[in-house]
């Protein structure tokens, strides 16, 4: 800034002669304006920032109140503010060339800026390292790697059991690695459960185990082991007796064959055991246990000494399925050509049953396929009907799309909510009376709701909220209780077994509803009597149960109970600044509507909609996996709705093809992460696949989109997002900001430019 | 202690921690019975720690002594490195590992959030809710109570305090013997190709059959009462509170449950005599057999002695785990030595802080336990070498040096404390000899924060900008380093300062001409591209301005150094966290360097204007605007407010394009993002009241704004830290 001048306020502002649209430029370009500006600028953000519920009464979240119409109102004002004042005031002379340039900057960097922001978009993707490709006879399945997912393979089943991220194994070259490893059980109609184990790109190594108790090999070159002649030995498919071993405990034989070489190793060796097989009862022999090794596996078992039609085989490890039904298993690449928006709602909708019998990996794919439909959401409202705020209680109403003649909209948006399933008295349900209860124990309360019985047809019922570790003994004392009372008014107090395995459990009568028409509990723990408490609506009951109070609250009696889908709206106390419209904690309601007709739904957000239903609640998949709701719509059938985000198309498809976290020393911690992946262009797909690496720090740059690691499991590794985004006016906008800097920098060397001062 | 008693090691703690707990009653709680604990001064009057401080001990991924696990225990616990009263960080774990059944019902720990205290004192005894609502102190007893656990967890259903309840839980953990224990990875022990693990206290267990013969032959010698039980046997017993987290009983009253129903029970018994050491050895080698030797049923169970026995077998040195095998008895003598020395050191410790054993006796204990852990590391670094693996790098030496540096902060600050008169006397008195002595303690005091810096860079192996701490102390170093070259600059003529400006031009070119022949990486040519130009820039901006206002920037950054030193101690290990770890995983190396130390370098150039402008404005009380010291102290206040608008815009732009490689946008409107274009829009705003203000109005409003930007910027550094929840938390 150059001091030696006067500056442009010391000076006549303008001339009396000054047209009036010089004058009016002149008042525009004033600093004082320029400095009002910046003071609205800097109140707007700071409230928005720093001020959150303050934004959160508006209903935005960041990005809609930064980039909203109030910023582009105020950056535009700038805008003007500094072309004006670069044309009518600050004069266009050497030493001001600094402050021309830096006006040049700003300008350029709210354009581009604005072009940033109006035409970016951004989204995640979920990669799943691999999925589980299984083939049976007449039945192949999918399966996602996440433990405890379930897929029908014909009349049978695979599950998904356990995933090893860092299994150590042998590998065949005697060095020990770390594999990223999944287990799958495989149930066949017929044959006992058996387990596959695969190991990442490494199929030459996929293994069968099983616990078996049969007297059938699963060796068929080996059909049994037994002990004669005080040795241990297999006997071949022709009778020919092998590994002839010792009997003594570690005892070993090792002979080489074609493909390997078998062993036969003497585990134990227990004498006296009583034997158990149909017709060797009542009497005792000398049991050997051993383990087979062959080229094609591994399986142990045990033999009595003299008896060798008592030979069993139990554990055995296979390098081919037990089951020859099973045609193939393995892991193979799941390619993905879909991503989500961040910042655009949407509705899917799928029927019924189409969603009952979608692929794992098809919905991956929706876009051509019929089977679902994205409902894109415009104009979602910045209030909701149940705030406390202004325009709580406008009506919305948004049609978004119609999906085989049903008409969907979008009646009712609750931000900052959470789906809830209360129980409420609906006109239309069958009459079946219910009590509403809730029992608070170790601080925790459960809501019971309770069928009420006749005084002559009721069971005691254990109430499981209070912590039982011990399953077994909850079982076993589960099966006791099948005691009922008497007929009589005054039940008996001896109902309740007396020696419990589990002084924690506490046992509570049905309630009952007297002939006066009170609601009546008996409460006690076992080896107690129980106690009857009256209980009328609205009261508190408090038991004692070992020194503590439990409370039992009698909420309400339901006449005609149906359990509702309703948002819960989440206390403004709870809410955090990063809580975002249209994220985790938001519902919409869906009302589809067919021949006049109409039916709504609560539909709470989901982050990645194509997920499959039925992944349960284990692993990360099961956490990212979708809430769906089913919707009947009179007249049309089911649907399934899913409140989510619009797809976005990458350019072609991408795979995960590994994960690595290098930790700290001698730690969890990890020091980094990174997925390597390969893609592919669409219509490329004889090509061969690029490959790449993307580091936190590093992302992969396809097109115009950018692939950037976001986030991952640390439990399975089995699953990474990407962000995925393209930056239009990447480059302008960098290089309007070294534009601006450049300014900046001439400004303050021709600032120190007047010279030496003593 | 008897030799058997020593090969158990890892049993040191439990039993005392649990038999004091409310299952017992205080009636049965032997420790009661035990003398007080001795003041802590007593106990190391005649001893010597700094052997033991410096033993390493491989924890949050990095290798640091004993002595910083310590302050980090503390620290957890109490919100400060040591339990007060003359302990020392390293007496204070000492006595938590040894003695925590003395402190059940001293207030040691704190709640650190006021709202906090004022909810969980709602459920706590009216005795001890006026010290919880004071000072936040609280007993481990009561911090461990249901009641509070209960109202935790309610309180973190219902309330968005995760934070607070974050820290009072991690309290909660940290006194928990098997929590820290299981921290305690002292002994380098080899875990094979996929393990770097060290093993802690736990780990080095003997078997289960040695383990459980011990304990009877104890029994045996002891008169079979509960007192003997708690005194003899609490580090024999088979399975302590850390054991219980290896072999994942479920929860403390499992083990409590185990303790006391089966071991106690077997205490008794063998007291008895019922078992001679053959039955004993029978016993432990099969557990299946305890109803054949007379043991008592079905208080002592076979199974739960068998289903103990399997746990325990997951213990142990494997022999796989070994690079040479040739090398096994040498690791077996050392582990050995190592577990005696450690049970030693456990026994001794105790014994000597109630007054049982003079403190000369300790020291022995305590030169052994480190001569121990001293072979094991020579034996580890082989095992390493043998592997092919490179040696580690242990810097425990320095490390300490450093603490005991950082203990001594103080001299640092006092200096700079002292700079300020002198500065200001010379710079507004135009006294030469009270500047030279001014900046002669400047100097002193950024001598003694470089020194910090480079040493913490080596023991962190990384820049040291990557928390709240780290980047107040190079701030301040920055604006110190800034005011020193300022005054250079306005002292030098303008041949000389064109001369080292020249000079420094061409040294970084042929330093660039090296790097880049070199192949030097990015993160070292960038910052000492930065580095030189900067300085130069100061330098000569400095010489432009000329010596009229010599004095004002070492005010400003003695000024500013005082307030971080005094912050950094004040907030000590509250929100500004002094302890070394590991950067997180986003934090590349290469934008330490890059984008934050030059976001660093534009905040201590707005601390430097913004405390210039708070002394112009002390100054104008006296001075007119146009007297000349007014007028040059201005001019360089409003320099130095240019160079950090422009140091802060590139900041800002570095920022902006790490943003889009690591989080694929440039800009997300992240809290500590706003903050710091507001901060810039102060400055924007400054330029336009320079240009719009009156002359003789000119000074006072860039000062207000600069202080202004200056407290803005404050704001984010602290508080959207500390406060607001965003994507710069580490920062």
């Amino acid at each position: 800034m150059d001091e030696s001048r006067p500056t442009s306020a010391d000076a006549p502002s303008t001339t009396p002669t000054a047209s009036p649209g010089r004058r009016i430029a002149r008042a525009i370009s004033s600093p004082w304006v320029s400095l009002t500006l910046l003071v609205i600028v800097f109140l707007h953000q700071a409230i928005g920032s720093a001020l959150y519920t303050v934004r959160q009464a508006f209903e935005v979240n960041e990005m809609e109140w930064f980039n909203g119409p109030a910023s582009l109102l105020l950056w535009g004002a700038i805008c003007i503010c500094l072309t004006t004042a670069s044309v009518v005031r600050v004069p266009w002379t050497l030493r001001k060339i600094g402050t021309h340039i830096t006006h040049l900057g700003v300008i350029l960097l709210v354009l581009t800026c604005g072009i940033y922001f109006g035409y970016k978009h951004e989204g995640d993707a979920l990669l799943v390292r691999r999925y589980v490709k299984v083939e049976a006879e007449g039945a192949s399945c999918r399966l996602l790697p996440n433990p405890g997912y379930q897929a029908a393979l014909g009349a049978g089943t695979a599950t998904v059991q356990m995933i090893m991220p860092r299994w150590t194994i042998l590998s065949p070259a005697g060095k020990s690695e770390q594999v990223w490893a999944i287990l799958v059980d495989i149930v066949l109609p017929g044959t006992p459960k058996f387990t596959a184990t695969l190991i990442e790109d490494r199929p030459d190594l996929t293994q069968y185990t099983l616990d078996v108790r049969e007297s059938k090999s699963l060796f068929p070159e080996y059909p049994t082991v037994v002990v004669t002649e005080g040795r241990l030995h297999a006997v071949t498919a022709d009778g020919k007796p092998v590994l002839m071993t010792a009997l003594e405990a570690g005892a070993k034989t090792v002979e080489a064959v074609a493909g390997g070489e078998r062993s036969l190793e003497v585990r134990t060796i227990t004498a006296d055991v009583p034997l158990q097989a149909d017709g060797f009862q009542g009497r005792n022999g000398t049991m050997v246990t051993w383990t087979l090794k062959t080229p094609a596996g591994q399986q142990s078992g045990s033999s009595i000494v003299g008896e060798p039609t008592l030979t069993l085989f139990q554990s055995a490890r296979l390098k081919a399925s037990p089951d020859p039904r099973l045609k193939g298993i393995a892991l193979e690449p799941a390619p993905y050509q879909l991503a989500y928006h961040k910042d655009r709602a949407a509705v899917w909708v799928r029927r019924e049953e189409a969603a009952l019998r979608r692929d794992p990996l098809q919905p991956m794919r929706p876009m051509g396929a019929d089977a679902v439909v994205a409902l894109p959401i415009h104009g979602l409202p910045r209030y909701f009907e149940h705030g406390e705020f202004f325009n709580a209680k406008k009506p919305l109403d948004l049609a978004i799309g119609t999906v085989n003649e049903v008409a969907f909209r979008v009646t009712a948006f609750a931000p900052y909510a959470r789906i809830t399933h209360p129980w409420r008295d609906v006109a239309d349900a069958p009459l079946d009376p219910r009590l509403d209860l809730v029992l608070t124990y170790d601080g925790k309360s459960e809501p019971r709701l309770l069928p009420p019985s006749s005084i002559d047809a009721v069971e005691t019922q254990p109430m499981t909220w209070v912590h039982c570790p011990d399953q077994a003994a909850y079982d076993a004392v589960m099966a006791k209780l099948k005691a009922r009372f008497p007929d009589t008014a005054a039940p008996a107090p001896t109902i309740v077994p007396e020696e419990g395995p589990n002084p924690r459990l506490v046992f509570i009568t049905s309630p009952v509803i007297t002939p006066e028409r009170t609601v009546q509990l008996w409460v006690g723990v076992p080896g107690t009597k129980l106690h009857s408490h009256p209980l009328v609506p609205g009261s508190t009951v408090e038991v004692d149960l070992f020194g503590q109070v439990l409370p039992i609250r009698l909420n309400q009696i339901l006449q005609r109970p149906r359990q509702v889908t309703e948002p819960l709206v989440v206390p403004s106390e709870q809410r955090t600044s990063r809580m975002s419209v249209g994220d985790a904690e938001s519902l919409i309601q869906v009302t589809a509507t067919s021949g006049g007709r109409s039916t709504s739904v609560w539909v709470p957000y989901t982050p990645f909609p194509h997920l499959p239903r039925d992944l349960g609640n284990e692993g990360a998949l099961g956490m990212y996996g979708p809430r769906p709701v089913m919707i009947d719509v009179p007249g049309a059938g089911r649907f399934e709705l899913c409140y989510g985000k619009e797809p976005l198309r990458m350019p072609g498809e991408i795979w995960m093809t590994g994960f690595d976290v290098p930790r700290r020393p001698g730690s969890n911690s990890p020091s980094e992460f990174f997925c390597h992946v390969a893609y592919r262009k669409d219509g490329e797909e004889a090509a061969t696949p690029q490959t790449a690496t993307i580091h936190m720090n590093h992302p992969l740059a396809w097109e115009d989109t950018f692939f950037f690691q976001a986030s991952w499991d640390p439990q399975t590794q089995a699953l990474t997002v990407l962000g995925v985004g393209n930056r239009p006016a990447g480059t302008a906008m960098l290089i309007a900001s070294i534009v601006l800097a450049l300014g900046m920098a001439i400004s303050g060397a021709m600032a120190a430019l007047p010279g030496r001062k003593s | 202690m008897n030799a058997r008693s020593a090969r158990t090691p890892h049993r040191l703690i439990a039993l005392l921690l649990f038999l004091a707990s409310a299952t017992l009653g205080a009636a049965e709680t032997p420790h009661l019975g035990q003398p007080a604990l001795l003041p802590i001064t007593q106990t190391l009057a005649g001893i010597t720690l700094h052997g033991l401080a410096a033993v390493p001990v491989q924890h949050g991924g990095r290798y640091k002594p004993l002595f910083s696990l310590a302050m980090e225990v503390s620290d957890g616990i109490a919100y400060t490195t040591t339990f007060g009263n003359g302990h020392t960080p390293l007496t204070s774990l000492l006595d938590l590992l040894f003695c925590r059944a003395d402190y059940d019902l001293l207030p040691i720990a704190r709640v650190k959030h006021t709202e906090l205290r004022r909810d969980l004192s709602l459920v706590i005894p009216e005795a001890e809710r006026k010290l919880l609502l004071a000072d936040g102190k609280i007993t481990p007893r009561l911090l461990n109570s249901p009641e509070v656990r209960n109202e935790l967890e309610k309180l973190g259903r219902l309330t968005a305090k995760s934070k607070a309840i974050n820290q009072v839980q991690g309290a909660q953990g940290m006194l928990d013997i098997g929590n820290v224990l299981f921290q305690l990875r002292l002994f380098p022990v080899p875990a094979g190709a996929h393990d770097d693990r060290w093993r802690d206290p736990a780990d080095l267990g003997t078997d289960f059959a040695t383990s459980l013969t011990a304990f009877i032959a104890a029994a045996r010698a002891s008169d079979g009462s509960k007192a003997s039980f708690a005194d003899q046997t609490w580090s024999l017993l088979p399975i302590s509170v850390v054991t219980a987290t290896k072999l994942r009983l479920a929860n403390h009253q499992e083990l409590t449950t185990l303790n006391q129903q089966l071991l106690w029970p077997l205490w008794e018994f063998a007291a008895t005599g019922a078992l001679d050491d053959a039955a004993a050895r029978k016993l432990a080698a099969d557990p299946t057999q305890a109803k054949a030797l007379g043991v008592p049923e079905p208080e002592i169970t076979a199974d739960a002695l068998a289903n103990l026995e399997l746990r325990w077998s997951r213990l142990g040195v494997a022999d796989e785990d070994l690079a040479d095998a040739s090398a096994r008895p040498a690791w077996d003598a050392a582990i050995k030595q190592a577990v005696i020395a450690w049970n030693g050191l456990g026994h001794g410790w105790r014994a000597a802080r109630h007054g049982e054993l003079p403190a000369a006796e300790l020291q022995p204990r305590i030169d052994a336990f480190v001569a121990a852990t001293a072979t094991l590391l020579d034996l580890h670094a082989k095992d390493r070498a043998a592997r092919g693996d490179a040696p580690l790098v242990i810097t425990t030496a320095l490390e300490l040096t450093y603490w005991r540096w950082q203990g001594n902060i103080h001299w640092v600050w006092l200096s700079l404390l002292l700079a300020v008169p002198f500065l200001a006397m010379g710079g507004i008195g135009r006294q030469t000899w009270a500047l030279r002595v001014g900046y002669g303690l400047l100097a002193v005091g950024f001598t003694g924060q470089l020194l910090a810096f480079i040493v913490r860079a080596e023991l962190a192996q990384r820049v040291p900008l990557s928390n709240l701490y780290e980047s107040m102390a190079a701030a301040s170093l920055i604006a110190t380093w800034i005011a020193l070259l300022g005054e250079a600059g306005m002292s030098w003529s303008r041949r000389i300062a064109s001369i080292l400006v020249l000079g420094l031009v061409a040294l970084l070119g042929v330093v660039l001409v090296i790097a880049f022949a070199s192949g030097w990486p990015w993160a070292i040519i960038i910052p000492t591209i930065g580095i030189v130009t900067g300085s130069c820039l100061i330098m000569a901006l400095a010489n432009r301005l000329g010596p009229a206002a010599r004095g004002s920037l070492g005010l400003g950054a003695s000024l500013f150094g005082c307030l971080i030193i005094f912050a950094q101690i004040l907030l000590e290990y509250h929100d500004i966290n002094a302890f070394i770890s590991p950067a997180m995983p986003i934090l590349s190396e290469f934008w330490l360097r890059v984008h934050t130390s030059c976001i660093i370098a534009s905040y201590g150039l707005i601390a430097l204007g913004g405390l210039m402008s708070l002394t112009y404005l002390t100054m104008r009380i006296w001075l007119p605007w146009n007297d000349p010291r007014s007028e040059a102290w201005d001019r360089t206040t409003f320099a130095i407010d240019t160079v950090a608008m422009l140091v802060l815009w590139v900041g800002l732009v570095l920022g902006a394009v790490w943003a889009a490689v690591s989080w694929g946008r440039p800009w997300g409107w992240d809290p500590k993002e706003v903050f710091a274009l507001l901060t810039w829009v102060v400055y924007i705003g400054l330029v336009h009241l320079r240009v719009a203000m009156p002359a003789k109005k000119r000074g006072l409003a860039t000062a207000w704004v600069a202080l202004a930007a200056f407290v803005v910027m404050v704001f984010n550094w602290y508080w959207v830290n500390v406060q607001l929840a965003g994507l710069h938390s580490y920062a």
